[in-house]
């Protein structure tokens, strides 16, 4: 049956309880929000209706119009139009490529969404066809690797993980690592992210820290959080969420590259020691990998700039800003 | 040999009688092997790399390339003769499970033909020096037993002059190199690490005692030696890991026979991480502090690569004064501050190599 066709299907009205809440086999919506529809709904009423299918057991099926189901119940309304086709009529390949399409064409797949196509096309499709055409279409790039990471994605992760991915409150890539922790560890990250406010890049590192600093079994969980410093930061009434999810973050950081923070500190502390003035500041190089430290000089004009090199040349322990491995009168390297 | 289990042939390899008479190599030692010609699966699987499979096929691609090294830090100028790819030996930390997408113990057969274009190259350019191995991307002797790819190269290499064939390998397959009657310009080379390592992240290969007890056959059989301390990994006591390794060349090799000593500490693109957690989840190489180079790898805190070179540098120094040590892509401060000295640059090093074979080989 051609989409032309369906269109012309009568429109019946359907009991809303006769509907099941589930997306079923072919609907791909999943960790929306339908507060936007509803308003939609309230005020313009259904435009386009949706389509159903009887099954084998006689239920209906959503083919297209889940999320206006969704929002049409949660306005308490009994009954609406739908289109019903005959579950032999359309072949579930034809009804999961008619959601997509109408999917598609009102809105951008989040990555869930994305991963759930993939995972039902892959029981339909050869899959150099997903990777040729679907994959494509979905904006993604056609290679096997991204397919089966997309379908991993769908199979394991549970549907509270599936809902922060969805919502953007943790990354695609995020979810992936998460997926290689063992339980306990992945229980305990994500207990973190649902307590504190995590930038994308905050979250990866911090599933990196977290899961190098177990691997290397130096420390434990229970460890770790057992810590007052640790504890202190939970408890500090003075810093706000993002304060407290970046003193976390510097706590494991603290644990997992405890050289490299150590000699941080002890730049920071050299330079601080020079008391350079007002409009001269000093960096080390990305992880002191690169020979060269870096000063910046902010000047109105030449003269000034004259006048501020030569003050920071008559400055005092200028020679200590060596690498902080070396000693202070390490001089000669 | 008992590593392989099943052969796979490409179209058109068996026109090529280094592949026969490796194939009948293969027949004799295994009756029972299965052998598949032009139609098994041919992708990388999450369970292997297909070690345990032996595949020949012709190879369309350069025979001769210069290592890619990385323009951030200092490399040696090495050339590598792709004999073909992948090892059967599993280590933790080899870059080989990131770098190859093709699965199996890949073979190329017609490496004898392709022999005389690489040699023609090096005939033509009479006035440079020529490093060439055969174990990056591959280890050289690991499958020799099958190949007799030595009895190709050794004879070819040890003629010419302006060329050093070396053989780098973990194994103690040495029967095809000692069989030689060539000695001049080929250099046997072992990789070495501390026990620990060795036994613990270093899978299928022999332990280290194995592998001096090798080189101290094939440098009383007049061989020069080469060795690389390279990945050196950071773990629970490898101070005296190492020291263990150092006291083991002193009592098994004479030092005066050594060509070069590489130091190299463990790095890695940033995608082999996660293959190496599901690979080898009990591995420990990567506790330590990694950074990100400037060559976009993984490696080691520099104070920290600062403290390992200069430890085993001190420790060597103290076995003899001239084992033609040199580190393995790293920086001009790096050098100075572990070995003393710098070769301010790639073209540096590989003047301070080629001056080391010309002492050694003349």
């Amino acid at each position: 049956m051609s989409l032309n066709k369906i269109l012309t299907l009568p429109l019946v009205s359907v009991d809303l309880k006769d509907i099941s809440d589930e997306p079923g086999p072919y609907c791909m919506s999943f960790g929306f929000d339908p507060d936007p529809l509803i308003s939609s709904i309230k005020s313009t009423g259904i435009v386009n209706s949706p389509i159903l299918a009887t099954n084998i057991q006689g239920n209906l099926d959503i083919v297209t119009g889940y999320r206006r189901i969704i929002a049409a119940k949660s306005l308490n309304l009994d009954r609406l139009q739908c289109r019903i086709i005959s579950d032999s009529s359309l072949s579930s390949l034809e009804c999961l490529l008619l959601n997509l399409h109408d999917n598609l064409a009102a809105r951008e797949l989040n990555e869930m969404e994305k991963a759930m196509v993939l995972s039902r096309l892959k029981k339909l499709l050869p899959e150099k066809d997903i990777l040729y055409t679907y994959m494509r279409l979905l904006g993604l790039p056609s290679n096997e690797a991204t397919f089966k990471r997309f379908v991993k994605m769908d199979r394991e992760l549970d549907q509270n993980m599936k809902q922060l991915v969805s919502k953007g409150r943790i990354s695609f890539q995020s979810a992936e690592k998460i997926l290689d922790m063992n339980p306990d560890l992945r229980n305990y990250v994500l207990e973190l992210f649902s307590l504190f406010t995590f930038n994308i890049n905050q979250q990866s590192h911090l599933i990196d820290y977290m899961s190098d600093i177990i691997h290397s079994r130096k420390h434990s969980i229970a460890d770790m959080t057992g810590e007052a410093e640790f504890r202190q930061i939970n408890l500090n009434k003075h810093m706000n969420n993002p304060q407290k999810a970046k003193a976390i973050i510097q706590f494991f950081r603290d644990k997992r590259f405890p050289t490299l923070v150590k000699a941080e500190k002890e730049f920071k502390d050299r330079i601080s020691s020079l008391e350079l003035f007002y409009g001269v500041r000093i960096n080390y190089p990305p992880f002191f990998e690169g020979p060269f430290f870096r000063m910046e000089v902010l000047f109105k004009n030449g003269r000034e700039l004259k006048k501020m090199t030569e003050q920071i040349s008559r400055l005092e322990g200028l020679e200590d800003i060596v690498p902080p491995w070396h000693k202070k009168d390490d001089k000669n390297k | 040999m008992t590593f392989i289990n099943k052969v796979f042939i490409d179209h058109g390899s068996l026109d090529h009688a280094f592949a026969r008479n490796a194939l009948d190599r293969v027949r004799e030692g295994f009756p029972d092997i299965v052998i598949e010609k032009n139609n098994y699966p041919c992708g990388l699987n999450d369970s292997g790399m297909g070690k345990d499979t032996l595949h020949f096929l012709p190879y369309k691609g350069e025979f001769l390339k210069p290592c890619p090294g990385t323009k951030e830090y200092i490399c040696c100028g090495y050339n590598i003769l792709n004999i073909g790819t992948n090892c059967p030996l599993d280590c933790s930390y080899c870059i080989l499970q990131s770098y190859i997408n093709i699965p199996n113990l890949r073979v190329f057969a017609n490496l004898e033909e392709e022999l005389g274009n690489v040699l023609n190259f090096f005939d033509s350019h009479t006035d440079s020096i020529f490093r060439v191995g055969t174990g990056e991307f591959t280890d050289s002797l690991a499958i020799d037993p099958i190949t007799f790819c030595s009895d190709l190269l050794i004879p070819e290499f040890s003629k010419r002059k302006n060329v050093i064939l070396e053989l780098k390998t973990k194994t103690i397959n040495i029967n095809r190199v000692l069989a030689s009657k060539s000695r001049d310009r080929i250099v046997v080379s072992w990789s070495l690490n501390s026990p620990y390592i060795s036994s613990r992240e270093e899978i299928r290969a022999p332990g280290i005692k194995d592998r001096l007890e090798a080189a101290r056959k094939c440098q009383s059989e007049g061989f020069v030696l080469g060795f690389h301390f390279d990945p050196l990994i950071i773990h629970p006591g490898w101070r005296d890991g190492y020291l263990k390794t150092l006291d083991l060349m002193d009592k098994y090799i004479d030092p005066k026979g050594i060509i070069w000593i590489s130091l190299g500490s463990f790095r890695y693109m940033p995608a082999l991480k996660r293959i190496v957690r599901k690979r080898h989840p009990g591995t420990i190489i990567l506790d330590g502090e990694f950074i990100q180079g400037l060559d976009g790898k993984m490696r080691y805190f520099k104070p920290i690569r600062i403290d390992i070179y200069s430890f085993i540098k001190e420790h060597l120094n103290e076995w003899h004064p001239n084992l033609g040590l040199y580190l393995c892509m790293e920086s001009d401060d790096v050098w100075h501050e572990s070995i003393g000295w710098s070769p301010g640059n790639s073209q540096g090093l590989k003047h301070y190599l080629d001056v080391r074979t010309i002492e050694l080989f003349g």
